[in-house]
């Protein structure tokens, strides 16, 4: 069986790559329907002929925790990952998982509003359940000493 | 009649019940994150910049929450809230990326 420990660039940055190109695709596929566009939930976030800055303030805060979630995924990747410790892989998926919802959460302002929405909604407690479960098994040992 | 329209959206019941499960699966992650922090005297100083993320998160998904449940009149005040500690969750992920690179580079010398 191949290691991931020995492949964990190749994995990580493939692995982002292949994310991002597969919401493009579904964002292709599913543009941002009139519905959207008129009650202002899509780029440009107009509704009625007025800007709505605090769509834009949630669209650059989405983005900025997608893009913390990749730094987080690429210090445990270097680090953790490469001694093939199994709790870090768990709480690596985890943290996979959160930055599919960041994604998610920045594509509902691009493509079809309510499809990215369900998929970030149903994505959220799947990770947090895999990262909580990685810090109860990290954290297990130490209590036990 | 927009207004109205994202009220309908959210009376699912299936968006309180995930909301839910993400709120106390990031608080039961944060409480044993802070315990780890404490047992590790504070010596990688990571863990808690780890459990301040997910608190950070687990007040993030309590709002999600609230604003599904019971409180889906303060939409628009509760969602700049959420912003905001998912901003702050942001912070604590990137500060927790530096502080795992740091302690290798510690252990490593």
């Amino acid at each position: 069986m191949v290691s991931i420990a020995k492949h964990a660039k190749e994995m990580f940055f493939g692995g982002t790559i292949v994310t991002i190109l597969f919401f493009l695709v579904i964002g292709f596929m599913y543009p941002a329907t009139n519905v959207d566009v008129s009650n202002g939930n899509t780029m440009p976030f107009y509704t009625d002929g007025q800007n709505i800055m605090g769509q834009w303030t949630h669209w650059f805060a989405n983005l900025f925790f997608t893009g913390a979630l990749l730094l987080l995924g690429k210090a445990l990747y270097s680090t953790f990952l490469k001694m093939d410790m199994t709790e870090w892989n768990w709480f690596a998926f985890g943290s996979f998982l959160l930055f599919i919802y960041g994604l998610s959460s920045v594509a509902s302002g691009l493509f079809d509003y309510n499809l990215f929405m369900i998929i970030g909604d149903l994505l959220l407690p799947i990770g947090l359940l895999l990262i909580s479960y990685s810090v109860y098994k990290i954290y297990e040992p130490f209590e036990e000493a | 009649m927009d207004f109205i329209l994202i009220k309908e959206a959210y009376i699912d019941p299936i968006y309180p019940i995930i909301a839910f499960i993400a709120f106390a699966a990031s608080g039961w992650a944060a409480y044993n994150g802070y315990k780890l922090y404490n047992v590790t005297k504070g010596a990688s100083d990571f863990w808690m910049f780890l459990s301040a993320f997910m608190g950070s998160i687990t007040v993030y998904s309590g709002l999600l929450f609230a604003r599904t449940t019971f409180l889906v009149e303060f939409e628009i005040p509760i969602k700049a809230l959420q912003d905001l500690t998912i901003i702050a969750a942001a912070v604590y992920a990137a500060l927790a990326a530096i502080y795992i690179k740091r302690m290798f580079d510690t252990l490593s010398k």
